[in-house]
C-alpha cells in the first residue's frame, strides 16, 4: 500500500458517508425500475418521429442557437475587459480588484433562470430575456475563469512591454492576451454548448426556440413531435462541439 | 553635457517587501558613454535588482537614479515611461509575445512612443515599417520576419528581442543574463553582435553574465556583485583567478 496514507482512508470513508446521505436525499433507488417496461413503452410512442414539423423545427432550433450564440458571445465580450480589472496583477487597485471580484461571483452565483424569472416581468416573454439571462450569468462565469487565466499568465513578456515603455493597458493587452487566448477559446466554446441547454430549460418558461416547443410537445403527449425536438437539440450540441474543437486546433 | 555619465546611481539600498535583508546595499556607480560592461556575481547576487533599478522597473527604497543629470526615483510612472524608452532591454528568456510574428514583435519596440489607439489596432506607417525591416536585417533574420516566434530557436528569439530593443532607438542597452539559456556559440554569436549595435549606435551597454570568458573578452569594464554589494569595479584584465574566488566562492 505504498500510495495511501491514513489520511486517504478517512476521505473514503467521508465519502461514503456523504453518498449514503446525498442518496437518501434523493431517494435514489434501483429497485424502483421495476416499471421498466412502462418507460419502453413510453419511448416506443416517440416513433416514427414526426417529419411533418421538422422544417418548422429546424427553424426553432436555430433561434435557440442565436439565443445561445449571442448569450455567450456577448457574455465574453463584456467578460473579457472586466478579467483585467478583476486579476490581481492587472487591476488597478486592490479595492477595483475586490470589487469586481465579488460582482463577477454574485453574477456567477445567480443561476440563469432566476435571472430569467426576474427579466421576465420586466420585459415579458420571449427570447429576449432570456438572452439577457445568459449574458449575465456567462460574464460571471466567464469573467471568473479568464482572470484566473491572467494572474497565471507568464510574467516575462509583461516585463519587457513594460521596458518599452508602453502604457499599462497596452502592455497588458500584448503581453497577455496572445498567451491565454486558446484557454480563453476553450472555455467559450464549453460556455456556447453550456448556453444550449440553458436555452431549452429557459424555453419552459417561455423564452422561445426548441426549448419551448419541447415543452409544449410533452404538455400535450404529441411524443413523435418531442422525439424530433429531442433528435435536433442532439445534432445542435454536437455541431457545436465539432466546431470549436475544429477552431481551437487551428488557433493552437 | 556627454562628457558626464549617463546614468548615475548613489547610494542606492533595494529591499524587497518581506525581506528582512537589502537585496541591493548602499550601491554607487557611474556609467559613461561608450561603456560595454559586464556584471559578475553569483545568483542571488543582487543582477537583476540592480539592473531593474536602471530602467525604473524596481524603485530603490532609498537613493537616487540619474538618467542624464535627472533623478528618475522622483518621477511618476509616465516619466519612467519616458526614461525605459530609453533603454532597449533583453532577457534571459527572450520574453517574446507569443503567436505573433518576428516583424510583430519588433513592431512592439515602438509602443512607448506611439499612440495608444494606433498599437491597438496595429496601424504602422511606411517609415516605421521600414525601420522595424532594417532592425530585423541587422539581426540577421530578414527571412523569418513573418515566422511566429514560437518556431525559432533560442538564439534566433534573442536576436527577435535585441532587435526589438533597436526599434526604440536606445541610448542604453541592457541584458539581464541574455545567454544563459544558450549554449557557448550561440552564446559567442548573441555577444558579438551585441557588441557591434554597441559600437556602430554608440550605446552604453550593461549586461549580466555568468560566463566570465564572455565578460573578459567584451567588456571595456567589470562590475562583481555579492550580497547586494559591489565589490570589483575595473578591468577585465585585472579580474583575475583570485577575484574569481572570491565572487563565486
Ligand atoms: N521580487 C522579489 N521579492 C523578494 N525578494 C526578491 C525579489 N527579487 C529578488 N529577491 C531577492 O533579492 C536578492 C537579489 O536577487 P536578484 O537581484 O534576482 O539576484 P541575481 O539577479 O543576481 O540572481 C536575492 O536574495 C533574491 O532572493
Ligand atoms: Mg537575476
Amino acid at each position: 500500500m505504498a500510495w495511501f496514507k491514513r489520511r486517504h482512508l478517512y476521505i473514503v470513508i467521508g465519502l461514503i458517508i456523504l453518498i449514503y446521505f446525498s442518496m437518501r436525499a434523493t431517494e435514489f433507488n434501483l429497485s424502483k425500475f421495476r416499471d421498466f417496461r412502462n418507460m419502453i413503452d413510453f419511448l416506443s410512442g416517440w416513433f416514427p418521429m414526426n417529419m411533418e414539423i421538422l422544417p418548422r423545427m429546424i427553424m426553432e432550433s436555430l433561434d435557440t442557437l442565436a439565443m445561445a450564440f449571442l448569450g455567450s458571445f456577448l457574455g465574453l465580450v463584456f467578460a473579457l475587459p472586466l478579467a483585467f480589472v478583476a486579476a490581481r496583477n492587472t487591476s488597478r487597485s486592490p479595492f477595483l480588484y475586490g470589487f469586481f471580484r465579488i460582482s463577477l461571483s454574485f453574477l456567477r452565483s445567480v443561476p440563469e433562470i432566476v435571472f430569467g424569472l426576474i427579466l421576465l416581468t420586466a420585459i415579458g416573454l420571449g427570447p429576449f430575456p432570456a438572452v439577457l439571462a445568459i449574458i449575465l450569468h456567462n460574464i460571471g462565469v466567464l469573467g471568473k475563469l479568464i482572470s484566473e487565466l491572467i494572474e497565471a499568465a507568464d510574467v516575462g513578456p509583461q516585463e519587457a512591454m513594460k521596458s518599452v515603455g508602453a502604457k499599462r493597458w497596452i502592455a497588458n493587452i500584448f503581453s497577455i492576451l496572445p498567451q491565454i487566448w486558446p484557454n480563453v477559446l476553450s472555455h467559450y466554446f464549453y460556455r456556447f454548448e453550456v448556453a444550449i441547454r440553458t436555452s431549452l430549460i429557459l424555453g419552459f418558461i417561455g423564452g422561445g426556440g426548441i426549448g419551448q416547443q419541447l415543452f409544449n410537445h410533452f404538455k400535450v403527449f404529441a411524443y413523435s413531435s418531442v422525439a424530433i425536438d429531442v433528435f435536433l437539440i442532439m445534432i445542435m450540441v454536437i455541431m457545436v462541439d465539432f466546431t470549436g474543437s475544429k477552431i481551437r486546433e487551428k488557433v493552437i | 553635457m556627454n562628457s558626464g555619465p549617463i546614468i548615475k546611481l548613489e547610494h542606492v539600498r533595494v529591499r524587497y517587501q518581506g525581506s528582512d535583508e537589502d537585496a541591493l546595499t548602499d550601491f554607487n556607480l557611474e556609467m559613461h558613454p561608450g561603456e560595454f560592461i559586464c556584471v559578475l556575481g553569483k545568483s542571488g547576487a543582487g543582477k537583476s535588482t540592480m539592473i531593474r533599478c536602471l530602467n525604473g522597473l524596481q524603485r530603490p527604497t532609498d537613493g537616487s537614479v540619474y538618467f542624464l543629470g535627472e533623478d528618475i526615483t522622483e518621477f511618476n510612472e509616465q516619466g519612467l515611461r519616458k526614461v525605459r524608452t530609453n533603454m532597449g532591454m533583453i532577457f534571459q528568456h527572450f520574453n517574446l509575445i507569443p503567436r505573433l510574428s518576428v516583424l510583430q514583435n519588433v513592431l512592439t519596440g515602438t509602443f512607448g512612443k506611439r499612440n495608444d489607439w494606433k498599437n491597438l489596432i496595429g496601424y504602422f506607417s511606411k517609415e516605421e515599417r521600414d525601420q522595424a525591416l532594417k532592425a530585423i536585417s541587422s539581426v540577421e533574420l530578414i527571412n523569418q520576419q513573418h515566422k511566429r516566434v514560437e518556431h525559432l530557436s533560442g538564439g534566433q528569439k534573442q536576436r527577435v528581442a535585441i532587435a526589438r530593443a533597436l526599434l526604440q532607438k536606445p541610448k542604453v542597452f541592457l541584458g539581464d543574463e541574455p545567454v544563459a539559456s544558450l549554449d557557448p556559440g550561440t552564446a559567442n554569436r548573441i555577444f558579438n553582435l551585441i557588441q557591434r549595435i554597441h559600437e556602430k549606435h554608440k550605446l552604453v551597454t550593461l549586461i549580466n553574465v555568468h560566463d566570465v570568458t564572455l565578460a573578459k573578452r567584451y567588456a571595456t569594464r567589470v562590475l562583481a556583485l555579492k550580497d547586494g554589494k559591489l565589490i570589483y569595479d575595473g578591468s577585465p584584465e585585472d579580474v583575475t583567478e583570485d577575484w574569481l574566488v572570491k565572487i563565486y566562492d
